[in-house]
């Protein structure tokens, strides 16, 4: 038995709320597709604006997978831009549903890259079954506005998630990153890293929640939320919480915001860098903790992608 | 028995009275939730309307302006929406308690003055005997205003103001009106609204340019009556380059019904100017206390809470720091205790507004007994300010499985020049510490008790040595029996 990846067409006339997934990737039981191969699936945006688009990763017990999603606009088709009129946006609303079963592993890595004229809005829901694991990579660089929510379900004993997210964002983007780790079973672990780089106007907003119900004695669960400010006028918001129902646990978070430290900026251009140089290598080390666990093939480019939109240039690139 | 800890015996011995032992194991409802007959010479009819405020107002034979500032508040009381977060305030009944009792005719400067019960209220309290000991000035209120003021003659000489806010508006009107308000405006929340509406007693402090209180003030606000509510306002001022530690502790006997504690407290700090302003609320466990607390500290000024949050049903409080001036300073240490039947719901807000200024907030809660400690915080930077510093650093501890913790920051920055940390952990007592412990001959109940005043020993040493023995006897009082 090997993974299977379906598509359907989608349904006209369906409720826009009930999910249809478009796509579903199964693995079934004990099946592993570890050694290196990468599972690629893209999401493009239909041109149907506000119409959900949900995808499903289902993984059976022991089963194995990697898989690489990417959310693009639509293919540009003569006569027509993308998405909108001028001016205007048109919403991408996706789902994505994730089920691991016992002993399951799942190296998910997400790749959002949206033109201003996409409003997105994401809802992914995850449920971890006993022993499971989710290594989860997440890079965003959508340039209209975006709320993304993740709701990750810990149900089973000893499951696991480990969640890095990169983030830049410029010109007057603003993104809302929600991400919740709702532990139930018991012994099960979390650790979630959100990075972001802001410039021009920016506005991003990150609410991370670690809740332990009383259920999920001896849970360890970590936070961390670092925003890199690269000018007056962006604005960061970061709520980290913690909502603890029983007293056998180790959660924490910590949280930081603040412009490149003036030493770092110092040293690099007393090396000859000039300051602006100075400045998009820092984003670049910044960023780079989660850009590099990106898969081989697809990290160079990611990275080029990166820094291009946050590197410091002369004159501005909003219009 | 925690109070024989052999650990425990070098600190009491440095604090200097023998009696700081005494009263280890007794409880709450003994040491403070003893309540004396009402002999009040007048109090308003249950129920809060245009008619209370306006009898409230009159009783105080208050200018025209104080009562339009009330009739204005009590509109926006009744406008303002209760807040849609937080603890859980759906048992409170404005409706049901009783808005002003006046205890006396006037206020007086001797304790011999005072009618038999409060004077014996205070005397039991041990206020009178630590004004002589350790004050340089206390206030003492009892339900409605306050009974009591005075402050040192050498202070008083110096131009130190130390009076009720009632006598504030009648003899120093100039000062009063700059300030009363505009730090924690009527419509900045419901129970703001409530307070400016139905204010009665509190502390007016004014300290002239250059003074140094070296001792401290203490206001001591007591609650008698059931179902009541007491809504003092505090009014404190540094001038330019001077110093003050304000001191508030407040009880209440403990009642079947619920009792409301609304207070509203103004701070300006004027350039250079320090404020030190420590709270122990020990309230009874009938308590709402939903307190909005503010201060303002202009150029190179430095504000300080000290907040320690024991007693009470409900509190909700987040005592605020506004920066305003360059090269100011805010640092909050908070600490709460929620034990059975308690929701601690506390925090600190502070709001960069100008370049070079720096804060720091300290929280630790601890929460056993199915109690619910939240820290609940705001820092923010506007754009444009460099040089700014700030640090957040919360710590819980949760002593049983069926108590509960939560933290909810919000960091808003908006400027490049900024650095902003935040950092929270939640465990229990750790099994490594307690074996440790135990190891050395401790039982398991002295080895935790000795772990928690070991987590909260940096916010003690913060406190006034009287104030620090007090809270370690009640922590050491709410965790009796805690472990096995």
């Amino acid at each position: 038995m090997t993974a299977t990846l379906t598509k359907a067409t989608p349904q006209r006339g369906s409720l826009a709320e009930a999910p249809e997934f478009l796509w579903t990737f199964k693995a079934p039981s004990g099946s592993n597709r570890d050694e290196g191969e990468l599972t690629h699936i893209t999401i493009p945006f239909r041109g149907d604006s506000g119409r959900l688009q949900g995808g499903a990763i289902h993984l059976e017990d022991h089963a194995r997978a990697r898989v690489f999603l990417q959310y693009k606009p639509q293919d540009p088709s003569p006569g027509r831009s993308y998405g909108a009129m001028d001016g205007e946006t048109e919403l991408f609303r996706t789902s994505l549903e994730i089920h691991l079963g016992p002993y399951a592993q799942l190296e998910l890595f997400v790749l959002s890259s949206l033109p201003a004229t996409l409003t997105r809005e994401a809802l992914d829901h995850c449920t971890l079954e006993e022993g499971s694991r989710l290594i989860w990579t997440d890079v965003g660089f959508d340039a209209g506005k975006g709320t993304y929510e993740r709701n990750i379900m810990f149900t089973g004993k000893e499951s696991e998630l480990d969640f890095a997210g990169a983030y830049g964002a410029v010109c007057d983007t603003e993104g809302t990153y929600i991400l919740t780790t709702r532990h139930r079973g018991p012994r099960t672990k979390s650790r979630v890293y959100l990075k972001s780089a802001l410039k021009d106007s920016a506005h991003l907003i990150f609410k991370g929640l670690i809740h332990i119900e009383e259920s999920a004695a001896g849970s360890d669960a970590y936070l961390s939320n670092r925003n890199l400010v690269l000018n007056d006028g962006v604005r960061a918001e970061s709520l980290p919480q913690l909502k603890i129902e029983t007293d056998d646990v180790v959660c924490s978070h910590g949280s930081t915001t603040g412009g490149p430290r003036e030493e770092e900026l110092f040293y690099l251009t007393s090396r000859g860098l000039h300051t602006d140089s100075a400045k998009s290598l820092l984003v670049e080390a910044h960023l780079s903790a989660v850009l590099d666990r990106l898969p081989e093939e697809s990290r160079e480019e990611v990275e080029r992608r990166a820094f291009d939109l946050l590197g410091i240039h002369e004159g501005g690139a909003c219009s | 028995m925690v109070s024989g800890a052999w650990w425990a015996e070098p600190r009491r011995r440095c604090m200097s009275a023998d009696t700081l032992v005494r009263d280890i194991g007794t409880a709450y409802g003994e040491r403070f939730g003893f309540s004396m007959p009402d002999r009040s010479v007048l109090r308003t009819e249950k129920g809060l309307t245009e008619a209370t405020v306006r009898e409230i107002s009159e009783a105080k034979q208050e200018p025209e302006w104080m009562l339009r500032f009330r009739l204005r508040a009590l509109d926006l009381f009744n406008l303002l929406p209760m807040p849609s977060w937080g603890a859980d305030l759906s048992e409170l009944r404005f409706d049901e308690m009783t808005y002003y009792a006046k205890p006396t005719e006037g206020s007086s400067q001797n304790w011999d003055e005072l009618p038999e019960e409060i004077k014996d209220t205070y005397e039991r309290l041990g206020i009178p005997e630590a004004e002589r000991k350790f004050l340089a000035g206390v206030g003492a209120q009892y339900d409605s205003e306050m009974v009591y003021h005075h402050i040192r003659e050498d202070l008083e000489k110096k131009g130190v103001l130390f009076s009720d806010v009632e006598t504030a508006v009648r003899e120093h009107p100039e000062i009063v009106k700059r300030f009363f308000g505009t730090i924690i405006p009527p419509d900045d929340n419901k129970f703001a609204a409530l307070n400016s509406a139905v204010w009665s007693g509190g502390s007016f402090v004014y300290v002239p340019p250059g003074v140094h209180v070296e001792i401290p003030l203490q206001a001591y606000f007591r609650v008698n009556s059931q179902s009541f509510g007491q809504f003092e306002r505090t009014l404190i001022i540094a001038d330019e380059g001077s110093f003050v530690h304000y001191i508030e502790g407040c009880t209440a006997p403990v009642f079947s019904k619920d009792s409301l504690h609304s207070a509203v407290v103004e701070i300006v700090a004027l350039a250079n100017a320090r404020i030190r302003y420590s709270t122990v609320q020990n309230w009874s466990s009938n308590m709402y206390n939903l307190v909005t607390k503010r201060a303002f500290a202009y150029e190179n000024a430095v504000m300080e809470w000290v907040d320690g949050n024991i007693g009470s049903k409900v509190t909700m409080k987040y005592p605020a720091i506004f920066l305003m001036g360059p090269g100011a300073r805010g640092e909050v240490l908070s600490i709460a205790f929620a034990g059975k039947g308690q929701e601690q719901d506390t925090g600190a807000k502070v709001l960069h507004f100008a370049s070079n200024t720096s804060s720091v907030v300290t929280s630790k809660s601890i929460s056993k007994d199915g109690g619910t400690a939240s820290y609940r915080g705001l820092v923010k930077v506007e754009a444009g300010l460099t040089g700014i510093k700030s640090k957040v650093e919360c710590d819980a501890l949760i002593l049983d499985p069926h108590s509960k913790s939560n933290t909810y920051p919000v960091m808003d920055i908006r400027s490049e020049n900024a650095s902003m940390e935040h950092e929270a952990r939640v465990s229990k007592i750790s099994e490594e510490q307690l074996f440790y412990l135990m190891s050395r001959g401790l039982t398991e109940e002295e080895a935790a008790v000795m772990i928690v005043h070991g987590f909260i020993d940096p916010l003690v040493k913060e406190l006034p040595m009287e104030y620090a023995v007090e809270l370690n006897r009640l922590i050491e009082l709410e965790m009796e029996g805690s472990v096995g």
